[in-house]
């Protein structure tokens, strides 16, 4: 009965350790593996965070790339009409070079035709031949008493202001409270004189350059 | 069969007479009542027995003592021995009969009877008072009580036997259990830490595939932004101008030029627009006997456009047409002192 008992109870000693130390064992490898599995998630995340970090890195350089790309096409295109554009030289004449070009310009063969081709219209056609010729030209509007009259003017390399009258090709001096016709146009010969007419004074006067 | 024997109905020590056992011709003694039968007897024959012819081929030696002892023939306390016995067997026996090596050291009950006839064999007192008779029940309750406990200690000392059984299967299902739970647990751990690890890996990969995607980008945005840089030089270059070098603007130049320019007069717009290098013009709007001027550009890409300098507004003149109705955004209401009608469209440039 005894050694039954004695057996017994180291049957169950030996098996309660086998027992506590099996489940030891495997506690223990539960243990770790919580502990590695808690050690990878924590890596996970720092990973994950920094693809999430990284991913908004590249949607923003993305982003930033395809908003210089359409400024780049913009430019691109930009340039190109550029390139593709006229471009002007201008420089303001010598005094003489005024003169012949004023000379040369055709427009005072054009005949006056009230309202259809006035004085706006000659001044007009010489300023644009003058710059088509790479010449600066200015139109000068003169209030008169009444009404307002064109004509043109340019900046001379010797730094003057030299006025032509485009229908005519005459030098123009123009004086506040002259007749316009009668005092300011110079008059290209001494054979003809222009009156003066009311209402011909010249009051004052803009340059448009 | 009821039961005889009644603690209330105690034994009455003022009563006198006869002795009701028939043999005994004792008149007029002190009488005692039995606890059993109820009845009345002297001091002699007041412990009861059990009622038996004489046992004398009998080898038993119990009944041998047991029809020996004084007292009188009590069939109520013969039921009442039957019955603590057949209790005694009920309780004892299906657990001795389960732990028969060590029945042998169960002792015998005593009963009172047995121990009255002990004192007369040990020739001790055997006048039963009255104290006796409650020494008497008082032995008899403790020797159930004796038998109980013993009953008991024979179970307990029985029961490391089945413990130990009930201990190995009870620790065999708990390790068995446990090491189940533990194991899918660690299954599941595994299992996780699998997905985790696997998880990990390709969130690696990714991060490196971005990384690298990243570094790609970058190198090509640093393009981008040196072409851009080129772009914008060789277009700056191209829009620099003076009133000496004019060029015709793009559509986007000029409305970048009317946004920055705070000018609102004629002449300094066209000469700030020439200033930059922009190809300008004045025009003239001719309306009947009266005139306005705004200022035009030849965009190379929407061609001409026209603008009022002192509002910015937008026209759209056209030969024939009201100048208010020419108006971006109609902001003028048609006049009704002069005649607006365009008639014609110089432009000077």
């Amino acid at each position: 009965m005894d050694k039954s008992k004695k057996i017994m109870s180291g049957v169950i000693i030996i098996l309660i350790i086998i027992s506590v130390s099996g489940l030891s064992l495997v506690s223990y490898s539960v243990f770790q593996l919580e502990n590695e599995k808690i050690s990878l998630k924590s890596e996970l995340d720092i990973l994950v965070n920094s693809l999430n970090g990284v991913n908004n890195q590249i949607i923003n350089t993305n982003n930033i790339i395809r908003e210089e790309n359409e400024s780049l096409q913009e430019t691109r295109a930009e340039i190109i009409k550029l390139q593709s554009g006229n471009r002007y030289e201008l420089s303001d004449p010598l005094q003489w070079e005024t003169q012949a070009f004023i000379s040369m310009d055709k427009t005072d063969k054009n005949e006056y035709i009230d309202p259809s081709y006035m004085c706006g219209h000659f001044a007009r056609d010489v300023n644009n031949n003058a710059e088509a010729q790479g010449v600066r030209c200015g139109v000068v509007v003169v209030e008169l008493e009444v009404g307002f009259h064109a004509l043109v003017c340019f900046e001379t390399a010797e730094g003057l202001t030299v006025m032509y009258e485009p229908q005519t090709d005459e030098r123009v001096n123009l004086m506040p409270g002259f007749y316009y016709w009668a005092d300011c146009v110079i008059e290209k010969s001494s054979k003809y004189y222009y009156p003066k007419s009311p209402g011909d004074e010249v009051v004052s006067w803009v340059i448009y350059w | 069969m009821t039961e005889p024997y009644d603690k209330e109905k105690n034994f009455k020590i003022d009563r006198y007479g006869p002795c009701f056992y028939h043999l005994c011709n004792k008149k007029n003694v002190k009488l005692f009542r039995c606890k059993h039968c109820g009845e009345y007897f002297c001091d002699e024959h007041i412990n009861a027995k059990i009622p038996q012819v004489a046992p004398f081929k009998s080898t038993d030696v119990d009944r041998q003592i047991e029809w020996r002892k004084i007292g009188h023939p009590c069939l109520p306390y013969f039921y009442y021995s039957i019955e603590k016995e057949k209790e005694s067997k009920d309780v004892i026996l299906p657990k001795i009969s389960k732990l028969e090596p060590i029945i042998d050291y169960i002792p015998e009950p005593k009963t009172p009877e047995s121990e009255a006839e002990i004192n007369i064999i040990t020739g001790s007192e055997n006048k039963p008072e009255i104290s006796d008779w409650k020494k008497n029940e008082k032995q008899e309750s403790e020797h159930t009580d004796l038998i109980k406990i013993k009953t008991k200690k024979r179970i307990k000392f029985a029961n490391p036997v089945v413990a130990l059984v009930i201990g190995i299967i009870f620790i065999s299902i708990l390790s068995v259990s446990g090491f189940l739970v533990l194991n899918q647990m660690y299954q599941d751990l595994k299992l996780e830490t699998t997905n985790l690890e696997d998880e990990l890996i390709l969130t690696n990969n990714q991060l490196n595939y971005s990384n690298i995607y990243l570094d790609s980008i970058e190198t090509e945005l640093a393009d981008y932004n040196l072409c851009l840089d080129e772009n914008i030089t060789i277009l700056q270059s191209l829009r620099n101008g003076n009133k000496f070098n004019l060029h015709d603007p793009t559509y986007k130049e000029i409305i970048e030029f009317m946004d920055l320019d705070l000018s609102d007069e004629l002449r300094e717009l066209v000469n700030n627009a020439k200033n930059q290098g922009i190809r300008c013009s004045f025009v003239f709007i001719i309306m009947g006997d009266s005139e306005l001027r705004i200022v035009g550009f030849n965009t190379i890409d929407e061609g001409m456009i026209y603008f009022e300098a002192e509002t910015d507004y937008r026209v759209f003149p056209e030969i024939g047409k009201q100048y208010c109705a020419c108006v971006e955004g109609s902001p003028y209401y048609s006049p009704t002192d002069y005649d607006d009608t365009i008639t014609d469209i110089l432009i000077m440039w």
